[in-house]
């Protein structure tokens, strides 16, 4: 009995108690207010007045029930994915400042990013560099940017213009600073030209049509488009193709991937456009994020292929059979928790 | 300080607006939208430096006579027509708007039939005034048959830009083009002419059927993929941003 | 080998076909949408699951069944989605929903306008009245995105506390003993991209587990048949050739079945060009081997 006391008041049980709290109070599965009320007034029947540690009773694990009520339930995995990936990132990060190796495949389109540079300082023609069209409130145009201060610290280095084309003001407003930054550090301050640092129009098509005229009368040897993109990726795509610039494209947005892939010489998809600033500065904590996402999807992975498996057996089975049906139902649960 | 204050302001928001996605509580969702408006009135007045932008550049190269000033003079030309339009639509709904108030205080006050029948013409007038103007002209003549030129190029450009890309150079790149050409000749009517009699007396569109199952099976799981994997890179990049870690805003 | 220097004629055509100047892929493009757009015959149309789940889930709102009906698209796209918000919407009236519209896109209200013009006058032909503010309504505008989609979910009223027409909306009959999705039969938005309906599934049918289809432009559909998968959606329309597969099974050709003429024919030529090069490819290879 004295065993089980202490065992109840380790660390170890408060940690254990205070999970199957959180599980049962925000999983979906049993988030009905019936059965949170009747397990949270179980604890304290069952366990009067225990003092789980100094202070900490029964009671208060019923209040941090109450807490829990203002937790949004239907994103619980999405919270314990992001607490997954922020211990990931510090154990990498530690690692990589200790000393050691991050490994990442290899991209061909991020060699391709300096390719193009180089191509444009032979040529003595400017790159052109769209971070997207959509504003600063878009993931994609933060990325395009981190990957447009490579491209001017690249660019300054070999002397070679790069010129920005917006279609959001704020957008421009921080390439400018980006550019400026990267030119100064780069040794050339001189590199960054104001008047390349171009807005257009917050116009979808007038945009597309500007940097249509940009591509066919200053000739940019190269053309990197890295952000989000709609329906002029195409259009742009393609008029550089028949200015003869490289290109090199990068978006998440999966519906115009395939025109970019036919269009463009380099494209990368989804994550490697996220990734691509990585590979480009080789900061370690930066390195460290990309390794830490990698890490998370070795998580998400088995949980697909469980779910996966389940289902697949539980239809080759014969329909109504006892464990067509246990299958089933542990499919409907992995999906109402996720 | 120049670039604490920035990272904590970032910081501080961000966490904020995670916090926001994960709570429900009244108050976190009071001051994070609170925060949203702030961003989207920022975010409205910075046209002004858009605008100033585009004025510095076009308009000295109109002076100074650079190459191509006629396009740059027309790209000028085009913004404060368009500007003084809006203006000038503002003005009349602001009439139209001021009629109908008339109209209404008039009905409520019992006036004299004669003068309420005048402030219905009034205000009849000043509404077919912002209805036909010239803002509407621009917008539905000018403007909607020009986007929709740009969008339509897409039909031309897709054609090109398939001819170059589907060669079948290697494996992967006969794989795409074999893809390409079932789903282009089965997603259109013409890929149903070619139909087979089963025995049981239903018929089978085998073109449709492979662009039906390319599209639903080996797409969707690309599809998946993608989105799986970006969703991740999204996360990553957000924190990196939240937390500072990267910032060449900030370099300067 | 292309950059070899051509020796004979057949040498000298496939290497100029190979590399065929673009403005004759452009002119042929363009004649041939001339020529089918001109001739008078329709081509058999055979619907998808997903444009079928589309038109099973629409023709089984009952009369006075509430439909949130999100238009997300301006003029540029409307030569591929305005055959499918047509014929939509001439269903949903036909059947005596009460039709709330909206748009997440600023150029959506007008094309929300001319759509209920346009299907009124047709329906008061039938002699079947429909009434503003009673029978259907135009929300207008909301900015925000996902936002705007989230707070739907609490309230349509709060979110649009006035119609297009600046009518305050608490005051019309249609909205009447309802005010957000747990009283929504149907979500349906026709949409060209950010915002549309992935974002409408994320923030609203996920959320509130209220029944969706959506129509799309082409470029888009791909990306839809994951939440089609999932049950997320009950069906879906792509492009003008979805709104073809709907009219055919509304028994109403429109715009869009006529376009499948055009849409078939240039399909065909762009399959006939890539088969064609790929050939003379291929040709050449053989040639430069020997």
């Amino acid at each position: 009995m004295n065993r089980a006391l202490t065992f109840l008041q380790s660390r170890a049980a408060r940690l254990a108690l205070a999970g199957a709290a959180i599980f049962a109070g925000a999983t979906p599965a049993f988030a009905a207010d019936e059965t949170t009320r009747v397990l949270a007034s179980r604890l304290g029947e069952v366990l009067p007045d225990l003092q789980l540690s100094d202070g900490i009773t029964s009671a208060t694990v019923g209040s941090a029930y109450r807490l829990l009520e203002d937790f949004n339930v239907v994103k619980l995995p999405v919270f314990v994915l992001l607490i997954f990936f922020v211990i990931f990132f510090f154990v990498l990060n530690r690692r990589v400042r200790k000393g050691g190796e991050v490994e990442l495949r290899r991209l061909p389109g991020i060699n391709a990013i300096e390719e193009a540079i180089g191509r444009a300082t032979e040529m003595g023609r400017p790159v052109l560099f769209i971070p997207g069209i959509n504003d600063i409130d878009d993931i994609q145009t933060l990325a395009g940017i981190n990957i447009l201060a490579h491209v001017a610290y690249i660019a300054a280095e070999y002397d070679t213009p790069v010129i920005v084309a917006t279609r959001r003001s704020v957008v421009l407003t921080i390439c400018e600073e980006v550019v400026k930054a990267a030119s100064l550090a780069a040794g050339r301050p001189e590199n960054y030209i104001p008047n390349n640092m171009r807005y257009l129009s917050d116009e979808q098509f007038a945009f597309t049509a500007g940097v249509n005229g940009i591509m066919l009368r200053e000739r940019p040897a190269s053309c990197i488009y890295q952000g989000c993109f709609y329906s002029e990726s195409l259009i742009l795509a393609e008029t550089g193709f028949v200015s003869g610039a490289i290109q090199v494209a990068g978006t998440a947005n999966v519906s115009q991937l395939p025109f970019f892939v036919a269009a463009c010489d380099y494209t990368l998809i989804g994550e490697e456009f996220y990734a691509a600033s990585a590979y480009l500065s080789k900061e370690p904590p930066v390195l460290a994020s990309v390794k830490a996402a990698d890490w998370l999807k070795l998580v998400i992975m088995p949980v697909m292929l469980i779910g996966v498996v389940a289902i697949t057996i539980s239809a080759s089975l014969p329909a109504g059979s006892e464990w067509s049906l246990h299958l089933e139902e542990f499919v409907r649960l992995l999906k109402e928790i996720l | 300080m120049k670039t604490r204050v920035p990272i904590f302001i970032t910081a501080f928001v961000g966490i904020f607006m995670i916090l926001k996605f994960f709570v429900v509580t009244p108050w976190v969702s009071a001051v994070a939208d609170e925060l949203v408006q702030w961003g989207v009135i920022t975010l409205a007045f910075a046209i002004i430096l858009g605008v100033l932008n585009l004025a510095k550049i076009n308009l000295k190269a109109v002076v100074e006579r650079k190459t191509d000033w006629p396009y740059k003079a027309i790209l000028l030309f085009g913004m404060v027509f368009m500007m003084s339009v809006g203006g000038f639509q503002w003005h009349l709904d602001m009439r139209a708007e001021e009629a109908l108030s008339a109209l209404t205080a008039l009905e409520a006050s019992g006036a004299a039939p004669a003068a309420v029948a005048a402030a219905v013409a009034a205000s009849g007038e000043a509404q077919a005034r912002a209805a036909t103007n010239i803002f509407n002209f621009a917008f539905t003549r000018i403007y909607t048959p020009l986007s929709a030129t740009m969008y339509s190029l897409l039909a031309f450009y897709v054609a090109s830009a398939a001819f170059r890309a589907f060669r079948a150079k290697n494996l992967h790149a006969t794989l795409l083009l074999v893809a390409a050409v079932l789903v282009m000749i089965g997603r259109v009517p013409v890929g149903g002419l070619l139909q087979v009699d089963l025995s049981d007396g239903t018929i089978w569109r085998p073109l449709v059927w492979i662009q039906d199952w390319l599209m639903t099976w080996p797409n969707a799981a690309g599809q998946r993929a993608i989105q799986m994997g970006a969703a991740i890179g999204m996360i990553a990049t957000g924190l990196r941003v939240i937390f500072g870690i990267e910032r060449p805003y900030l370099k300067g | 080998m292309i950059n070899q220097e051509p020796t004979s004629r057949m040498q000298k055509f496939l290497t100029m076909f190979v590399a065929l100047d673009r403005r004759w892929i452009f002119s042929a493009v363009a004649i041939l949408t001339v020529i089918f757009m001109m001739l008078d015959f329709n081509l058999p149309i055979q619907p998808s699951p997903q444009a079928e789940g589309m038109y099973k889930t629409i023709n089984s709102v009952q009369p006075g069944d509430v439909v949130h009906f999100s238009i997300d698209y301006g003029p540029s796209s409307a030569a591929e989605l305005w055959p499918q918000h047509l014929c939509i919407l001439r269903d949903l009236m036909r059947r005596g929903a009460r039709v709330v519209c909206s748009s997440l896109w600023a150029d959506g209200p007008p094309t929300i306008e001319k759509g209920f013009n346009i299907v009124v006058a047709e329906l008061a032909e039938e002699g079947i009245k429909r009434e503003r503010g009673v029978d259907y309504v135009n929300l207008g505008f909301k900015a925000g995105d996902r936002v705007a989609i989230a707070s739907l979910g609490a309230s349509f009223k709060r979110t649009f506390p006035t119609d297009y027409s600046g009518r305050p909306t608490a005051s019309l009959p249609i909205m009447q003993g309802w005010d957000n999705y747990n009283d929504v039969k149907l979500l349906i938005t026709i949409g060209v991209g950010d915002p549309g309906a992935v974002e409408y599934v994320q923030q609203a049918q996920s959320r509130y587990r209220v029944t969706m289809v959506a129509g799309v432009t082409a470029v888009i559909s791909p990306q839809l048949y994951p939440y089609y998968q999932s049950g997320n959606l009950q069906g879906f329309l792509g492009g003008l050739a979805g709104a073809a597969e709907y009219e055919k099974m509304a028994n109403t050709p429109g715009r869009a079945t006529k376009g499948m003429n055009v849409q078939s024919a240039i399909h065909v030529l762009i399959v006939l060009l890539v088969l064609l090069g790929n050939l003379a490819q291929f040709s050449l290879r053989m040639m430069a081997r020997r």
